[in-house]
């Protein structure tokens, strides 16, 4: 073979080496900055919700007295899904006793894409939440105490057990403090709240009929907190 | 044109340095006593980190606020940004993309190193950067080598085929070899976070609503008076008089007297608020006698009654007070 034709040979593999890289280069590059929902997110978006509430403050309650509804919104202002929400409720003052005369008459998730759900009644729910002593009535004080429901899981997982907890209930469960059965849980494919999506709990309480005198003019305080992460193992 | 030509060469080798050492240190991180390299998959970190980054992580380093650290969680690693240093050596990182800081805590067993070099490898996910460091040199590449089989085929006279031997001309000369350095170097970083796992440094955001319930007064408790504290079960008599003072805010004048019971079984005749401020209830005591002797009280014993009723609001009182039954005189 002469030494042009080598040279010749040695110059259309090198384009067509070069173009091949080329070719996957711009594939990699248009298929990673196209992802916006994927851990590899190229454009600039930012995880944000914004919370609105109707009027959590209830007062001069008696025995007997419904009220509510409380309804909670959360709506995806960012420009990414929200692949996983987790909210849980605390007490943050006053008298636990006055929240355990305050009955849960209801209690709805409502996930964009999968629909209402309710919480309230263990044998209805369609996601089994562990909750209290699931003996009605659910209280204020339950739900403040309850835990994340594997209702599947009886036994604690043997390979990490330092991430599961027995509640006060004798259950075992994975998260403590946490209640929300968004879509995170076991179809984390599918996002909890997609861009522009809202999420709604709604409540609806009674005082108790029982409760005693010693409860007049009691007070209590709460934080409901909801937590957005972008998968379910981002999850603290 | 030789001079010409040197400069683009040399221009060329630094390029290539400036793509090769960030990837020989992010390859062998210990080069400049690091520990450990990331690729950045996210921008929750962002502007400071942005996806694409790669991040060199020095373990062993004091940290301080302000710092950017790596650290594990779980099966996921990730690059935030220290904002408070709690007690038990306990660390609330924050993304600076993100509103709120991690709901998670990272202790120190968590916390891989400190980040101590960033090179800003985000750039070749620009136009720009992808233009400049792939298309670029793949068309000079590409424009060199069509050029070179060019002069190899065309037809020359005799005098131009003496003048072309005579000098060398290799497919692959300096130029081209740190050209394709360069492309390949850019292309690998394209492509990597398609195969490899980096510092995903996530996202999160919290909202929160607190609630407060009080509940109200809905019963108080009277001081009763019955009138007489003896009471003669075969006396005479027209009333059983009640006084009763309650000591809140409540006020008297706003009982209704018709809901006013003793025992919860005799309904007061009338009554009326006294100058005093007490409340004044008479009861039938031709009733109450009957309701006693129905309860089987007799002579010497102490009944113990109750005086309730209501409020224009609906809040309850209630009182008790206790009187000695005789009989006969």
């Amino acid at each position: 073979m002469k030494k042009g034709n080598v040279t010749i040979l040695a110059s259309i593999l090198a384009i067509a080496l070069v173009a091949a890289g080329v070719g996957a280069g711009t594939m990699a590059w248009f298929s990673t900055t196209e992802q916006t929902t994927s851990t590899y997110t190229m454009n600039a978006a930012t995880m944000s919700m914004s919370i609105t509430t109707t009027p959590i403050t209830f007062s001069n309650l008696v025995p007997g007295q419904k009220f509510g509804p409380i309804v909670i919104k959360i709506t995806n202002t960012g420009t990414m899904d929200i692949g996983y929400l987790s909210g849980s409720m605390v007490l943050t003052g006053g008298s636990s006793a006055l929240a355990g005369k305050i009955e849960v008459t209801e209690w709805w998730e409502y996930i964009p894409g999968v629909g209402w759900t309710c919480n309230h009644d263990p044998a209805i729910q369609d996601y089994s939440k562990l909750v209290g002593d699931l003996l009605p009535p659910l209280t204020l004080l339950e739900v403040a105490q309850s835990y994340v429901p594997y209702a599947d899981y009886k036994e604690p997982q043997t390979s990490n057990p330092g991430s599961w907890y027995l509640d006060q209930w004798g259950n075992y469960v994975k998260h403590p403090d946490d209640w929300i059965s968004g879509s995170g849980y076991d179809q984390t494919t599918s996002p909890a709240i997609i861009v522009g999506g809202e999420y709604q709990m709604v409540f609806r309480f009674k005082f108790s009929e029982d409760a005693g005198n010693d409860l007049q003019g009691a007070s209590v305080s709460f934080t409901i907190t909801f937590l957005g992460f972008q998968s379910l193992a981002q999850r603290p | 044109m030789k001079v010409f030509s040197e400069i683009i060469e040399v221009s060329l080798a630094v390029i290539c340095l400036l793509l090769v050492i960030p990837i020989l240190i992010y390859g062998f991180p210990f080069l400049v006593g690091a520990d450990d390299s990331y690729t950045v998959m996210s921008g929750s970190m962002s502007p400071a980190l942005r996806p694409g980054d790669l991040v060199i992580v020095k373990g062993e380093e004091p940290i301080n606020l302000g710092d950017m650290v790596t650290v594990e969680s779980g099966e996921f690693t990730y690059t935030h940004r220290v904002v408070e240093k709690l007690e038990g050596d306990l660390l609330r990182l924050k993304g600076d993309a993100n509103e709120d800081p991690d709901a998670n805590l990272v202790e120190a067993s968590q916390i891989i190193g400190k980040v101590v070099l960033i090179f800003p490898f985000s750039h070749l996910y620009t136009p720009y950067g992808f233009a400049s460091a792939l298309l670029v040199p793949a068309a000079l590449i590409i424009g060199k080598q069509a050029h070179t089989i060019h002069q190899h085929t065309k037809r020359r006279n005799r005098m131009e085929t003496m003048r072309w031997r005579r000098k060398s001309h290799s497919a692959l000369d300096t130029g081209t070899l740190l050209l394709a350095l360069i492309l390949t170097v850019s292309t690998t970083r394209i492509i990597a976070p398609h195969f490899i796992g980096g510092s995903s440094s996530y996202f999160s955001d919290t909202e929160w609503a607190t609630g407060f319930f009080r509940a109200g007064i809905w019963e108080v408790t009277a001081s009763v008076d019955i009138d007489p504290d003896t009471l003669n079960l075969d006396s005479q008599g027209k009333w059983i008089t009640v006084y009763a003072y309650i000591d809140t805010e409540y006020n008297e004048k706003d009982i209704i007297i018709g809901s006013v019971k003793l025992d919860d079984v005799i309904k007061a005749e009338w009554g009326e608020v006294q100058a005093d401020g007490r409340l004044m209830v008479k009861f039938d005591r031709a009733s109450v006698i009957s309701y006693l002797i129905d309860k089987g009280y007799g002579n010497g014993d102490k009944a113990t009654l109750t005086v309730s009723g209501e409020f224009v609001d609906g809040v309850k009182f209630s009182g008790t007070d206790t009187i000695v039954v005789i009989r006969g005189g």
